[in-house]
């Protein structure tokens, strides 16, 4: 069996590899580090599951695993080849800039802020919600619909770490139906993307500004 | 049983769809079978209204409350509204238009009858998680519903939508699991529950501080999905470049089950002990969407971003409502929004195809080329800015009467002022569109048989019918003042 301490890191790896995306330009990687990020997350929830054990949660770490680890991302970077994007430069600040202050911000958030408001934010909230956090950062500030993509299937495990690191998971039901809702909704954003590229040769969202005011 | 009941045409509608290849025949079916529906879906409702033992026959998480059930009556005769009217709205363009493509329509009518089962779900759930699930699945189905002119701002405004919304709803989502959480700690429920009523009823034992937090992730998401300032961008875009009979659906029904939820959330707020810090959070995100609101309907140049912007000005009133957990306000209110709006969309769907333009500038002098559109313009825009003796008005009074019951002069104020805003831009712009000058290039309408404004006539007389039988109701609700 896993010892706890090796299963304690999984939920900071996540959250380390959810800021590395922030810096990462690369689409191909980007991909990577998000399946990687999610395999993490599914895994994590099928080792838990089997040490509770609670079928429900190896249900769903298993469902996850392989639908938003790995279908997902196979169909995501075959989606990439598809309309030739290779690079997601970031709007705003430098990736790496961004890197750093958001990494920081955390630090400050789990330093300062949580001791005071111990009662407001439970501690076991905090990976779930960090990675919400970059996830939402990083959504903001990419350009490519690909990216913001990604961004939101990252912000989705964020929620999905939080609901099983509490004592009991949500229902499987409920779990299982999100994650159809997710996978529908990327593909239909997946049908949008071709539409962009075809009419606009590009699938730089930033620049869809005709709709104002 | 019932869900099977309410069920069945609509799913049926969807898959006879599939295989359909004129457009004139599936109009005029979808629209008949949908007047079926209304007719059986309020029977229905109205018989689990008398007889609340009825909904014991359903699953235990789809028991809706009554809002629930004014809800979905209000939900189908929107969604019948729109697809009966969409007979001549397709139509027109099929005959006028160079690209009446049977696969747009048979896409549209494929995926609106999902898309007003998705709706039902949101009203029947009386769970959380499945409340959540539906109103995703909303989202995915009716972005199809604005991508439908397949241009480059339909694109864009699709594709906004989708990604705004999503984001909102998965943050909503998160509330959802720390409510759960909070939830383990209720002792009759030591793994947790996620039903609205079982949480309400033990909601004193639920820690406060996960509640809260858990209320805030909740309305932000929830607030995504109706349009609520700072969160409505995707609003105005979404609705503009929906097809006439989407936007309507987008407007009169989709929004409303935004509202339903975060109605229901609030009701358990104050359930738990918690209703100031609701209102107070309500209360300003209400009022700031009114005046925002307000503004941007000053400035606009395209008509149905004004409608659209209209909508999100009566979402904020309808927050403010559920802030003040008045329920004749909040049910009066959505209901006279959604049948005047569906009503004023479908009509100007009618405007926009005749001129061949959005801009307010060019939908000129329609009193002098059809009499009645500009007739019934007129009186849905008397309707929209509250003017009595339309049901908006009677919502808006029971709003203002509940409010000052509570002594929230400054929202009073902020609101009366953002009304009076709307009144005067809508009716700058409507006195143009009705009595101005025609264009030259138009001297008649192509089509001005009877057809295309029987449905928002009838639905404006249904909010005047309206607002006679509630007169009494808002005219008694003293709200607490003598």
């Amino acid at each position: 069996m896993i010892p706890d301490g090796v299963l304690h890191t999984i939920p900071i790896a996540a959250v380390t590899l959810a800021l590395i995306m922030l810096s990462v330009t690369r689409l191909p990687l980007l991909i990577t580090v998000y399946a990687v990020q999610t395999g993490l997350l599914g895994a994590f929830a099928i080792i838990r599951g089997m040490q509770k054990p609670e079928t429900a949660l190896f249900a769903a770490g298993a469902a996850v695993f392989l639908i938003k680890g790995v279908f997902l991302p196979l169909y995501l970077s075959r989606m990439a080849k598809r309309v030739g994007c290779r690079k997601d430069s970031s709007v705003l600040i430098s990736p790496g800039v961004l890197l750093l202050l958001l990494s920081s911000g955390i630090a400050i958030l789990i330093l300062i802020l949580v001791p005071v408001m111990k009662d407001v934010i439970p501690e076991n909230t905090l990976p779930g919600f960090a990675i919400l956090l970059s996830s939402l950062v990083f959504m903001i500030t990419r350009r490519t619909a690909l990216a913001q993509v990604l961004g939101f299937l990252s912000l989705e495990n964020g929620v999905f770490l939080y609901s099983i690191s509490q004592h009991h998971s949500m229902p499987l039901v409920i779990e299982i139906g999100a994650l159809l809702d997710i996978l529908a909704g990327s593909m239909v954003a997946g049908i949008l993307i071709f539409r962009i590229k075809d009419r606009f040769a590009h699938v730089d969202v930033t620049t869809l500004r005709e709709l104002r005011g | 049983m019932i869900l099977l009941e309410i069920s069945a045409i609509p799913l049926l509608l969807s898959l006879f769809s599939v295989s359909v290849r004129q457009s004139a025949f599936v109009t005029r079916v979808s629209a008949i079978l949908m007047y079926l529906q209304t007719l059986l879906v309020s029977w229905i409702m109205l018989r689990c209204w008398s007889n609340p033992e009825m909904l014991n026959s359903l699953p235990v998480n789809f028991r809706p409350d009554r809002t629930g059930l004014i809800f979905l009556i209000l939900i189908t005769v929107v969604v019948t509204a729109a697809v009966s009217h969409a007979v001549t709205y397709f139509e027109w363009e099929g005959k006028n238009s160079h690209s009446p493509a049977i696969q747009s329509i048979r896409r549209f009518y494929i995926v609106m009858p999902l898309f007003l089962l998705a709706m039902y779900a949101v009203c029947l759930s009386d769970h959380l998680g499945y409340l959540w699930i539906s109103l995703e699945a909303t989202t995915i189905l009716s972005t199809p519903l604005v991508y439908h002119y397949r241009s480059s701002a339909s694109l864009e405004a699709a594709w906004k939508y989708l990604i705004i919304c999503s984001v909102g709803i998965a943050i909503a989502l998160f509330g959802v699991a720390v409510l759960f959480a909070a939830s383990q700690t209720i002792s009759a429920f030591p793994d947790g529950t996620l039903s609205l009523s079982a949480l309400s009823a033990y909601a004193s034992q639920l820690p406060p501080h996960m509640l809260r937090f858990a209320f805030i992730l909740l309305v932000l998401g929830f607030a995504t999905k109706a349009g609520l300032f700072p969160l409505h961008n995707w609003l105005p875009d979404a609705h503009s470049e929906a097809p006439a009979p989407a936007s309507a659906v987008l407007s009169g029904g989709l929004l409303n089950c935004a509202m339903l939820g975060l109605w229901k959330i609030t009701q358990l707020m104050a359930a738990a002990g918690s209703a100031d810090f609701a209102r107070t959070v309500l209360l300003i995100l209400g009022t700031a969407t009114v005046v925002v609101g307000s503004g941007f309907l000053i400035r606009q140049r395209n008509i149905k971003r004004l409608l659209a912007y209209s909508s999100m000005e009566h979402m904020g009133l309808l927050a403010v409502t559920v802030a003040l957990s008045s329920w004749e306000g909040f049910v009066f209110q959505a209901i006279n929004h959604s049948l005047i709006k569906v009503a004023l969309f479908l009509l100007t769907g009618n405007l926009l195809q005749e001129y061949g333009s959005k801009r307010i500038k060019d939908l000129r002098g329609l009193l002098s080329l059809s009499p009645l559109h500009g007739f019934i313009l007129l009186a849905g825009f008397f309707a929209i800015t509250g003017t009595p003796p339309f049901g908006l008005f009677f919502a808006e009074w029971i709003t203002l009467v509940s409010a000052m019951a509570k002594g929230l002069t400054e929202v009073i104020i902020l609101l009366l002022a953002a009304l009076s805003v709307v009144f005067i831009a809508m009716s700058i712009y409507l006195v143009g569109m009705i009595f101005g000058e025609s264009p030259k290039t138009l001297s008649q309408l192509r089509d001005n048989s009877l057809a295309r404004f029987a449905v928002p006539l009838i639905l404006i007389l249904m909010s005047l019918a309206f607002g006679f039988a509630t007169m009494p109701i808002a005219l008694l609700t003293r709200g607490g003042i003598l």
